[in-house]
């Protein structure tokens, strides 16, 4: 289930821009906790999770 | 019931430390020092994690009128000092220098103060617990049991000639970083420790995914120098193979031989981002953690306060 959601960000790293098509279709490829996840993620970037380790 | 906080954990640390604990000034000194690192409860930075609030977030969930808060309190007390000493144990074991008081310290030094906090951690448990004890202790014992075994095959899951899987670094880290999650989830809430194990096994997953993720992105981290097969390092390697004839392995082979590695592990950091490897790891870090939250909002619907805190906390 993992290699859907790994397949989805390989296709975005070959758009450059990841617009309403790409997101459909990653919406129709992903679970709906992996969809989740990923327009959260998108929204937040980064910068927002890194260097913060807390276990 | 009123809310413990990180203040109330601190306050009791001190007081024990200082007057109540029968260890060495110098040792006792040490631990201060050591628990206002990172991820420790005296950090200056309270929205850092913290074992012993986790502790206190998780206990929180079946708190009564009646509950003795002072064995609480030194509960997480008592957690802080024990997951301390496994950090100390695991610092020595990996090789690792990131914390600057423990790679001061000779080893010698460094294994007594573990030994130290860890008998100490025992004793508060002991002297604050009026029932139940042999069960606690069962859980505790059993559960470092665990992360022994998980550390013992963390030292071996390194890249080498065989490559290991995506399914075998989810093996390693279950066992690894979900068994000191599983101790405070099981020892908070010891009747419900059956509910509260798969969420620990998430949240530790959860947790371990961002550590390795952020290791990549840090200056500091010493995972790659180690060749650690962490899963962001795992499919960056999966991405080269099929993307550029393995690239990446050529330049992990490299880092053996070179003496200066600093330009090479930049170089390799720099690439392994650009695969989408540290994307994949914090999203799955976030799928295992709401799937951690969900389960926690089945099982106790009635406690919305507790899980919106909980959430903020682990998510902070």
């Amino acid at each position: 289930m993992n290699q859907n959601l790994w397949n989805v960000l390989q296709n975005f790293l070959e758009k450059e821009v990841i617009g309403t098509a790409e997101l459909a279709l990653a919406k129709e490829t992903l679970s709906p906790q992996q969809f989740s996840a990923l327009t959260e993620y998108l929204q937040h970037g980064t910068k927002k999770i890194e260097g913060r380790p807390w276990v | 019931m009123k809310y413990i906080g990180r203040g109330t954990i601190k306050a009791f640390l001190q007081n024990h430390l200082s007057t109540n604990c029968m260890l060495d000034k110098e040792i006792v000194q040490y631990i201060f020092n050591m628990l206002h690192g990172k991820g420790k409860v005296f950090h200056t930075d309270e929205t850092y994690f913290s074992w012993g609030e986790f502790y206190v977030q998780v206990s929180s969930f079946h708190l009564k009128e009646d509950t003795c808060i002072q064995s609480v309190i030194s509960h997480a007390g008592a957690i802080e000092l024990l997951i301390l000493a496994t950090d100390i144990f695991d610092e020595i074991s990996d090789y690792d220098q990131s914390d600057q008081i423990i790679s001061q310290l000779s080893i010698g030094e460094a294994v007594t103060i573990a030994n130290a906090l860890m008998m100490e951690a025992f004793q508060l448990i002991l002297h604050n617990s009026k029932t139940d004890i042999q069960e606690k202790l069962s859980i505790i014992i059993y559960e470092l049991q665990n992360a022994c075994n998980g550390q013992w095959r963390d030292l071996h899951f390194i890249i080498s000639e065989c490559i290991p899987t995506e399914e075998e670094y989810f093996s390693v880290v279950k066992q690894k970083s979900s068994a000191l999650v599983k101790l405070v989830c099981g020892l908070s809430d010891m009747y419900n420790k059956n509910i509260w194990e798969p969420i620990a096994i998430d949240i530790g997953i959860a947790g371990q995914l961002k550590n390795d993720a952020a290791d990549i992105v840090s200056e500091n981290k010493s995972d790659l120098i180690h060749k650690k097969a962490t899963l962001p390092l795992i499919k960056a390697i999966e991405y080269s193979s099929k993307k550029d004839n393995g690239w990446l392995i050529k330049k992990l082979h490299q880092l053996e031989t070179t003496d200066d590695n600093s330009a090479l592990i930049l170089e390799i950091k720099n690439y392994i981002r650009k695969t989408g490897a540290i994307d994949y790891c914090f999203i799955l870090s976030k799928i295992y953690m709401n799937k951690a939250l969900e389960q926690i909002a089945t099982h106790f619907p009635e406690k919305q306060i507790q899980i919106q805190r909980l959430k903020r906390y682990l998510e902070s």
